[in-house]
C-alpha cells in the first residue's frame, strides 16, 4: 500500500506532462498545418498572379489592338489584306 | 508488515501497473493520431479546417491542380485558368435584418432580382448561388467592401481565359463549366487537367502545358483574309490551312464565321463552333487531278509534253458522258492541267487503271482515317476498286466520289512540295510538364509517295497553273507559286442528284516553288452566285500568300 501511495502522485504528475506535451504537440501540428495552407494557398496566388500578368501582356500586345491602334495614329502602310480592299 | 497487507501491496502494484500501461496505450495512440498524418483519422476529422477557416483561406483550392497553359510557338499565351469569385449566401443562420442586407447588397453589387433572392433566403437555405465566376474587378468596385454577415464570396471558381480571343478558336476549343472540352482542350486534356492532392502531405500536380505549331501571326493574317473573303464572296463558310510541307506542321488553322471562346455559351448556331477544315467532308473536284497526274509521271507513262486529244471538252467514258469548261482539242499535259480539263484527265487516269488510280490515292493519305491531334476529324473515303462501277475511274480522277477534308488535301499538296515524301500533319510542338520535364513532337515522315524527280515535275506543272492557267489569279510576281483549284458541284441527297447551282470551290497552293516552306488550303463553300474557286478561292489564297511572304521577307 506504501508503495502505490508512493507510485500515484509520481504517475498523475508523468501523465500530466504527458498530456501537456501532447496538447503542445497538438498546437504546434495545428499551427504548421495552418502556415502550410497558407503557403500553399500563396502559391496558387502567384501562380494565378503570373498567368493575370500574362493575360494582361497579351491583351496590350494584342496584334489586332496594336493595328487598330496604329491605324488609328496613321502607323501603317496599307499592305494588308484588310486595308488593301 | 502482516501477511494481509502484503498482499494488498502486491495487488495495488498490479493494478497501477495495468492503469499505467492503460494510460501508455492512450498516450501513444493520441500522439499516433495526433503527430502521425493518418489519412483515415484525418479525413474523419470533421473540424480539422478549423483554423484554416479562421484565416479565410479556401480550403478546398490548395487541393485542386491548375489547369495547363496552352500557347503558340512564339510564345503567346492562348488559353489559361485563373480562379474568379463564387458569390453564395446561408440563410439558415441569418436574421431578418441581415437578409434584408443581403438583398440590399447582391442587388446593387450583382443585379441580381431582388424577388429572387428573397425567395431563396425565406428558404433559410444553406447555399444559395449569387453569381458565379465573377471576376475581381467586380469584386474590387462593389459599393461596399465589407459584405453582409451570411453572403460569402470565395475565389475558388476556375475560369478557363482565351487572351486572343477568336485567335485560333476552332483549334483551341474551349472547356464548359461542366468541364467537358472540344479542339485541342478535349484532345489534350488528360495531361491538361493535372492531378489533385489527396492530402495535405501531397502537393497538387498542376497540368502540363501544351506548345502549338500554330504561328500566331501567321494566324491572324489567315482569319483576316477569311474573314475578308466570307465578306465578299458570301460562301456558306470559308475555311483555310496554312502548312510546313517539310514538318507537317500546321501554321496556321481557321475557319470563317468563328467564335470567341470565352463566351462559347453565347452561341445559338453551334455548327460555328465546328472546325471545318478537319471536320468538314466534301468532294475535292479538280484539286484531287494532281494523284492522277503524279502517279502517271511516277510510273513513266508521261511526260509534260505528252500529247492528249481532250475531245473537244466533250467525252464518253465508259457509259457516262464527261464535259470539260472549255472545248480543248489536242493539248500537252501541262495544259490539261492549265485548263483543268476533266477529259483530258480521265484520260490520263485510264491509261494509269483503276488499281494504280486507288494505290496512289491511297498513298497520298486520301484514304486516312485520322490524320491530327484534333476531334472529330472527317475519315477519308474512296470505295475499294471492287466496289467501282466501270465508269468510276473517270469520276474519281477528277474528284468526285472521294470524299476528303481540307487537311488531308493540303497534306497531299505537301507530299509534292516536299519532294515527294508525305509527312505527318501535326499541331502540337512541345508537351511541358508541371516538373519542367516534357517532350518535345518531332516531325515524321510516313512514307515516300512519288519520286523526288516525279514531285519536281508535277510541281513545275502546277506552277504553269498559276502562272497562265486557271488559277492566274493566285500569282505574285516573284513568289513562284504552284498549286491547283478545284470546283466540285455538290451533292444533293434529297434530290439524288448533283446540284449545279452549289459549289465547293478549293485551291492548294505552295511557294516558293523551288524550296517549298508552305502549302495553302483555302476551301469556300457555297458561295452566292456559286462560280469557279479561281473567282472566289484563288483571291483569297492571293491575299494570305502575299502577307506571309511580307512577313517572311520572302
Amino acid at each position: 500500500m506504501r508503495g502505490f501511495k508512493r507510485i500515484l502522485p509520481v504517475s498523475v504528475i508523468v501523465l500530466v506532462i504527458v498530456f501537456f506535451v501532447e496538447a503542445l504537440v497538438y498546437m504546434e501540428k495545428e499551427r504548421v498545418r495552418t502556415e502550410t495552407y497558407a503557403l500553399r494557398d500563396e502559391l496558387i496566388m502567384l501562380k494565378l498572379r503570373n498567368r493575370e500578368l500574362k493575360i494582361e501582356i497579351e491583351r496590350l500586345t494584342d496584334v489586332k489592338a496594336v493595328q487598330k491602334w496604329a491605324v488609328k495614329n496613321g502607323f501603317t502602310e496599307k499592305w494588308s489584306a484588310a486595308e488593301a480592299e | 508488515m502482516s501477511g494481509n497487507s502484503k498482499k494488498i501491496d502486491a495487488y495495488g502494484k498490479i493494478l497501477l501497473s495495468f492503469l499505467l500501461a492503460g494510460y501508455f496505450i492512450l498516450a501513444v495512440r493520441l500522439l499516433h493520431f495526433q503527430v502521425v498524418n493518418d489519412e483515415d483519422a484525418l479525413s474523419k476529422t470533421v473540424k480539422r479546417y478549423q483554423n484554416v477557416e479562421k484565416n479565410k483561406l479556401a480550403t478546398e483550392r490548395i487541393f485542386q491542380p491548375l489547369r495547363g497553359n496552352i500557347y503558340s510557338r512564339n510564345g503567346k499565351l492562348m488559353a489559361t485558368t485563373v480562379y474568379n469569385y463564387r458569390v453564395y449566401a446561408d440563410g439558415s443562420k441569418v436574421d431578418d435584418d441581415e437578409k434584408k442586407q443581403i438583398i440590399d447588397f447582391v442587388h446593387s453589387g450583382f443585379g441580381m432580382d431582388r424577388s429572387l433572392i428573397e425567395a431563396e433566403l425565406k428558404t433559410n437555405s444553406k447555399y444559395i448561388t449569387v453569381a458565379r465566376r465573377v471576376d475581381s474587378d467586380v469584386i474590387d468596385s462593389l459599393p461596399s467592401s465589407v459584405s453582409p454577415k451570411g453572403l460569402y464570396m470565395d475565389r475558388d471558381d476556375a475560369k478557363r481565359i482565351y487572351p486572343l480571343n477568336n485567335t485560333a478558336s476552332h483549334v483551341l476549343g474551349y472547356v464548359n463549366y461542366a468541364g467537358q472540352a472540344t479542339g485541342i482542350e478535349y484532345s489534350f486534356d488528360d495531361v491538361m487537367k493535372g492531378v489533385k492532392a489527396s492530402s495535405l502531405n501531397q502537393l497538387p500536380s498542376d497540368g502540363a502545358d501544351i506548345y502549338l505549331t500554330i504561328d500566331t501571326d501567321i494566324q491572324y493574317f489567315l482569319e483576316k483574309v477569311l474573314e475578308w473573303g466570307f465578306e465578299k464572296y458570301d460562301p456558306h463558310f470559308v475555311s483555310g490551312i496554312v502548312m510546313d510541307p517539310k514538318t507537317g506542321e500546321v501554321l496556321a488553322m481557321a475557319n470563317y464565321p468563328d467564335f470567341n471562346p470565352n463566351r462559347f455559351y453565347s452561341y445559338k448556331d453551334s455548327d460555328v463552333m465546328i472546325n471545318r477544315a478537319v471536320a468538314h467532308s466534301f468532294e475535292p473536284g479538280s484539286s484531287f487531278k494532281i494523284v492522277a497526274l503524279a502517279g502517271a509521271l511516277e510510273e513513266g507513262l508521261l511526260d509534260k509534253d505528252t500529247k492528249i486529244d481532250c475531245e473537244n471538252g466533250e467525252f464518253r467514258y465508259k457509259g457516262e458522258l464527261f464535259r470539260d469548261t472549255l472545248r480543248n482539242g489536242v493539248l500537252d499535259v501541262a495544259s490539261v492541267y492549265k485548263r483543268s480539263s476533266n477529259v483530258g484527265v480521265i484520260k490520263i487516269a485510264d491509261h494509269l487503271g483503276r488499281e494504280k488510280m486507288f494505290y496512289y490515292a491511297k498513298q497520298f493519305g486520301f484514304t486516312e482515317k485520322k490524320s491530327i491531334e484534333l476531334p472529330n476529324e472527317s475519315s477519308g473515303k474512296i470505295n475499294e476498286v471492287e466496289k467501282w462501277a466501270p465508269s468510276d475511274l473517270g469520276n474519281i480522277a477528277i474528284g468526285y466520289g472521294v470524299a476528303t477534308n481540307l487537311l488531308r488535301l493540303t497534306t497531299a499538296y505537301a507530299v509534292i512540295a516536299n519532294e515527294g515524301v508525305l509527312p505527318e500533319a501535326h499541331i502540337i510542338s512541345r508537351v511541358r510538364y508541371a516538373d519542367g520535364q516534357g517532350y518535345r513532337v518531332k516531325p515524321i515522315t510516313i512514307r515516300r509517295v512519288i519520286s523526288k524527280k516525279t514531285a519536281r515535275k508535277t510541281a513545275e506543272i502546277l506552277r504553269g497553273v498559276v502562272e497562265d492557267g486557271s488559277a492566274s489569279r493566285a500569282s505574285v510576281a516573284g513568289l513562284g507559286i504552284a498549286g491547283k483549284t478545284g470546283t466540285a458541284v455538290k451533292y444533293d441527297p434529297s434530290a439524288g442528284s448533283y446540284d449545279y447551282g452549289r459549289v465547293t470551290g478549293t485551291f492548294v497552293g505552295f511557294f516558293p516553288e523551288d524550296s517549298p516552306r508552305y502549302v495553302i488550303g483555302i476551301l469556300g463553300d457555297e458561295p452566292r452566285g456559286g462560280g469557279y474557286a479561281s473567282t472566289f478561292v484563288v483571291p483569297i489564297f492571293k491575299k494570305i500568300a502575299e502577307n506571309i511572304a511580307r512577313y517572311e521577307g520572302i
